[in-house]
């Protein structure tokens, strides 16, 4: 029996109802604390919590009593036993192993960056290995003859009694080393280095070639019993060689394998870049040999229990099976076992439904009005102009009849999974339209300009586990046409036209139907034709823009319907006024270089401005203005102007949207940086309590030297200001402020970030370096949102050393002047740098590689950067790690 | 250093913070030697002088943990008391893991 309380982080302890779903999740109504859930883990773990001195494991092996040996990142070498982990000597000036082992006869073995070490019988009396004395070890592996295989950096050999060999070039092997060993059924044995995997067979290596190239980025290896070898790899996930060739199984959704570990059913368990995913080796054999595009596997993250889906790579032994079946895992946060006889696939067909149609129409009043129907929720909820968005939600009594016009169309489903609901998957299929189903996302699918006609939408969704409700649900409607959509229609134009002969009514009907620009193409195409001077008027007539006619003076001359409906004015009204009635006072000024500009011949193509309408609205407006001549030269122009306010409008909507996003990222970067502020002010707040106390006890004694109190109260007030001084810093990069550009001094900008961070960076043991060039011009940017990219970027390079040691942590934050750019900011750290092929990616929304990362941090980085006019790219160092660079342009103002 | 009288040894890299310790041991009448980081103690400290050391864990550079590590290995035993901001279970069961009287106090606004 075990008991959950507040400490376990149930909201309340007091219990309102508890309730258990088809899915085997507890559902627990708290008194005060609202709802909270228990969910069955497939995974355990162990980590700091369970007593670890560092999360990370580096290697792990069975023990022969049932337990497990473990080294860490660093921090020594453990033992987890009966669910405890207790610390176990290592030899004296040993911090911590790379490589652990325990062999048949029961030695136990390490291998550490400078040594072999053996304790004979487990008994922590350890003794070192003179032959190999300075290899760096980072594999061990026992075949079935009892020999110990030794790899690691620039070592290869192998123990056979008590004789040790140690492979060179003589045997067939690079100077390269070993990493990774394998044994098949027949006992012939496999390794991989850095640049190649071999077979060692007649007392020889002998290096697999893939037509002719060597296998590079293997990680690790598994001999089945069938003869075959499979291979993890670095950036092509799981790789196959069997009879001499290689085959690639594409169709698992993994980039990297770090371990590979067989149970007894037959199952694969890969220790993956996404996890661990579970296939089972018969499909595996099958795909490899025709390439099968659906493999059934199942993916187990975070979601399932595991701590992190950062294995340790590039280490043997990384994961193993012990005697009982069960599998061991080594993450970056602990180590992750699972009994694949205990493993269940949630069989539970997820229920699908469809809950919400949306769509958008420009169709006429009549069409607008499904008065009927109960179901719609939002009528003329006008999204521009013409268009109005129609919201309905389920039930779907009848068949849903979409009014002509409807160009926009959305369906909304879902599924009933509550095990992991963002790995549920959805697939959709429209009759009519898809001839097979086809992956959707995000629990909503769109259509565009569906022709009229009658369809069907089918949707169907997999479990967490991938288990597919085939039935799914469907949804029936029709799509009705416009009456010159229908065939009747057809007939009768067709009819006209061959009776008329005349193609100008054909024209007519089709320009009406077309938007504004095809309808000035059309007319400048028609302008020399005498016959289509009518056509020409009526289609100015008919065009949604205003044009108007002015004389040089600016007195308006001719008015169309457009102008009317935009401005207010009728032609009657205005035409004989003066143009500059249009604009607002404050712009009277741009009306009079228009018509210098007019005067002079040249035209005003989409000036972006504002007018005035009839009623005094302001008005967005896009201009493009020509000058008419005759004979005798200029006599007056010609004005198009276009109304933009909607488009204006979404812009500044989608300007608040980018900023919001951005003050959202940097609340969530905050939060991630609060030891490190909890810390900056904590050092005040200590100074000041001390001095305090001090005081205090110096009056108690009477001994009250004032010299001395007067000291701790400068010192008190000092202190306090410097408490006021973070909170300040912290308080302007979390307000919601308007986004203001103003001239910035560059290197004082980069400081302040710097103070912000430096209890976080000395945390890390990060080393910071600054090369901040002199005298730099100012720039023209936000404060606040170039500091949150400097912020992130900064958090981005203390995070990506972090698996290093601290000697290694090093970071260089460097500003210059850089020709034609204006000035270049660089972060450069010392980590494992970025895959080629992610050096651009990183920069989407949601990529991520933290475990826990939203995956915005650099893509809201990215759009900051360009809405300074500035760019920001990622490249990988010469020698080690990745420098993150962006530019801003200087600002043109002096100094203010 | 041939006092006989008991010293408190503070290391910390935050001079404000040094200060004041310092001034509020010696209000209460210890005798009190200060360093400005880990590698000043380690230089000048007398192994010979009885006392204790009040330490700062997150200092940049060599940190509290890894001063401990360095007088573990010296054959020091001297006391150990640590200041930390924002301890957990790791950190206290690696200051614990050795065989000193060491102590770690919280230096929160609350506990104190």
């Amino acid at each position: 029996m075990r008991r959950w309380t507040t400490t376990n982080g149930l909201f309340s302890s007091s219990t309102r109802f508890v309730f258990e779903d088809h899915e085997g999740n507890l559902w627990v109504g708290t008194g005060g604390g609202g709802l909270a859930r228990f969910k069955p883990r497939r995974f355990q773990s162990f980590g700091v919590e369970s007593g670890l001195a560092e999360a990370a494991v580096n290697s792990l092996w069975p023990s022969r009593d049932g337990g497990l040996w473990l080294s860490t990142q660093g921090k020594g070498l453990f033992r987890l036993h009966d669910g405890g982990v207790t610390k176990v000597p290592l030899p004296v000036g040993v911090n911590y192993a790379q490589s652990v082992l325990t062999d048949r006869k029961g030695r136990l073995w390490l291998g550490t960056s400078r040594d072999l070490w053996v304790s004979v019988k487990e008994d922590f009396r350890w003794i070192r290995s003179e032959q190999l004395s300075g290899a760096d070890i980072r594999a061990l592996f026992e075949d079935s003859r009892g020999r110990i295989w030794i790899g690691g950096v620039a070592i290869a050999s192998v123990l056979d009694g008590a004789s040790l060999r140690v492979f060179t070039a003589a045997d067939g092997l690079q100077a390269d080393g070993a990493r990774y060993f394998a044994e098949d059924s027949r006992g012939v044995i496999w390794l991989s280095t850095d640049n190649g995997v071999f077979r060692w067979e007649n007392d020889r290596f002998v290096e697999l070639l893939d037509n002719g190239q060597p296998l590079r980025n293997i990680t690790c290896l598994k001999a089945d019993a069938e003869g075959t070898l499979w291979m993890g790899s670095r950036d092509k996930g799981l790789l196959c060689w069997r009879d001499g060739r290689l085959a690639r199984i594409a169709s698992l959704p993994i980039r990297a394998v770090h371990g590979i570990l067989e149970d007894a059913d037959g199952f694969f368990w890969l220790a993956s870049n996404r996890g661990v995913v579970r296939v089972l080796a018969k499909d595996l054999r099958l795909a490899a040999e025709d390439n099968v595009s659906v493999l059934d596997s199942v993916v187990l993250d975070l979601s399932d229990g595991l701590p992190s889906v950062e294995f340790a790579s590039s280490v043997q032994p990384n994961c193993a099976r012990d005697t009982s079946g069960r599998l061991w895992f080594a993450t970056l946060k602990g180590v992750a076992t699972i009994d694949p006889s205990e493993f269940r696939l949630n069989t539970n067909l997820p229920p699908v439904t469809v809950e919400q149609v949306i769509y958008h129409t420009t169709a006429p009043q009549s069409a607008r009005q499904p008065a009927h129907d109960s179901t719609v929720q939002q009528l003329n909820r006008s999204t521009t102009q013409d268009e109005v968005e129609v919201s309905r939600v389920a039930p779907f009594t009848e068949q849903l009849r979409l009014p002509a016009g409807s160009r926009h169309l959305e369906i909304h489903y879902t599924a009933l999974s509550f095990s992991a609901p963002e790995k549920v998957r959805f697939q959709v299929k429209l009759d009519g339209q898809d001839a097979n189903w086809r992956d959707a996302g995000d629990r909503r699918v769109a259509f565009y300009d569906l022709p009229p006609g009658d369809y069907v939408f089918h949707v169907r969704a997999a479990n967490n586990d991938g288990v597919w409700n085939e039935i799914g649900a469907s949804l029936a409607f029709k799509v009705l046409p416009f009456f010159w959509e229908t065939w009747w229609f057809r007939i009768v134009v067709g009819l006209a036209l061959l009776a008329s002969g005349a193609a100008a009514t054909w024209l007519m009907v089709r320009a009406r139907l077309r938007n504004a620009a095809e309808r000035e193409r059309s007319a400048l195409a028609y302008k020399g034709a005498e016959g289509a001077r009518n056509n020409l008027a009526a289609i100015v007539e008919t065009s949604d823009d205003a044009i108007l006619g002015e004389t040089l003076e600016g007195t308006i001359t001719s008015w169309n319907a457009g102008a009317e409906k935009i401005y207010g004015y009728s032609a009657n009204e205005i035409v004989g006024q003066n143009v500059s009635i249009l604009a607002p006072p404050e712009l009277r000024g741009e009306v009079r270089g228009i018509a210098e500009r007019l005067s002079r011949g040249e035209s005003v193509d989409h000036l972006e401005t504002k007018r005035v309408s009839k009623k005094g609205m302001r008005i967005d407006v896009s201009l493009t203005i020509s000058p008419i001549k005759n004979e005798r030269g200029i006599i007056g122009a010609s004005t198009i102007a276009r109304d933009i306010t909607a488009r204006k409008k979404a812009e500044v909507e989608a300007q608040r949207h980018r900023d919001e996003l951005a003050h959202l990222s940097r609340v969530t970067m905050l939060g991630e940086l609060s030891g490190s502020l909890a810390h900056e002010l904590n050092q005040p707040l200590t100074a000041i309590l001390s001095n305090a106390q001090a005081a205090q006890r110096f009056l108690e004694h009477g001994s009250v030297d004032l010299d001395e109190l007067r000291d701790i109260l400068t010192d008190i007030v000092a202190q306090d200001i410097r408490a006021g001084e973070v909170i300040h810093r912290l308080h302007l990069l979390l307000k919601k402020g308007e986004v203001q550009q103003q001239p910035l001094d560059v290197n004082n900008t980069v400081q302040e970030v710097l103070k912000l961070i430096d209890g976080d960076l000395v945390n890390q043991g990060v080393t910071m370096h600054t090369k901040l060039a002199p005298a730099l011009p100012t720039v023209k940017g936000d404060r606040v949102q170039l500091q949150q990219v400097l912020l992130n970027l900064v958090m981005n390079a203390s995070d990506a050393m972090n698996s290093y040691s601290s000697t290694d942590r090093q970071m260089v934050v460097c500003t210059e002047l850089s020709d034609g750019e204006g000035v270049r900011f660089s972060v450069s750290d010392c980590g494992s740098g970025i895959a080629p092929d992610e050096l651009e990616q990183i920069f989407e929304p949601f990529f991520t590689t933290k475990p826990h990362g939203l995956g915005l941090g650099l893509s809201v980085c990215r759009t900051i950067i360009s809405a300074h006019g500035g760019k920001l790219w990622a490249a990988n160092n010469p020698e080690r790690g990745a420098t993150f660079h962006f530019t801003v342009p200087v600002s043109n103002e002096v100094n203010e | 250093m041939s006092q006989v009288e008991p010293t408190v040894f503070i290391v910390d890299d935050d001079p404000a913070v040094l200060k004041s310790l310092s001034r509020l041991l010696r209000a209460i009448h210890f005798q009190v030697v200060t360093f400005g980081s880990p590698q000043e103690f380690l230089e000048r400290h007398d192994p010979h002088t009885p006392g204790c050391l009040v330490l700062d864990v997150a200092m940049p550079g060599l940190n509290g943990l890894e001063l401990q590590e360095a007088l573990r290995v010296k054959g020091s035993a001297i006391p150990i008391i640590f200041l930390t901001g924002h301890g957990d279970i790791p950190m206290s069961v690696q200051c614990f893991g050795f065989p000193h009287q060491a102590r770690a106090r919280q230096r929160s606004a609350e506990s104190c």
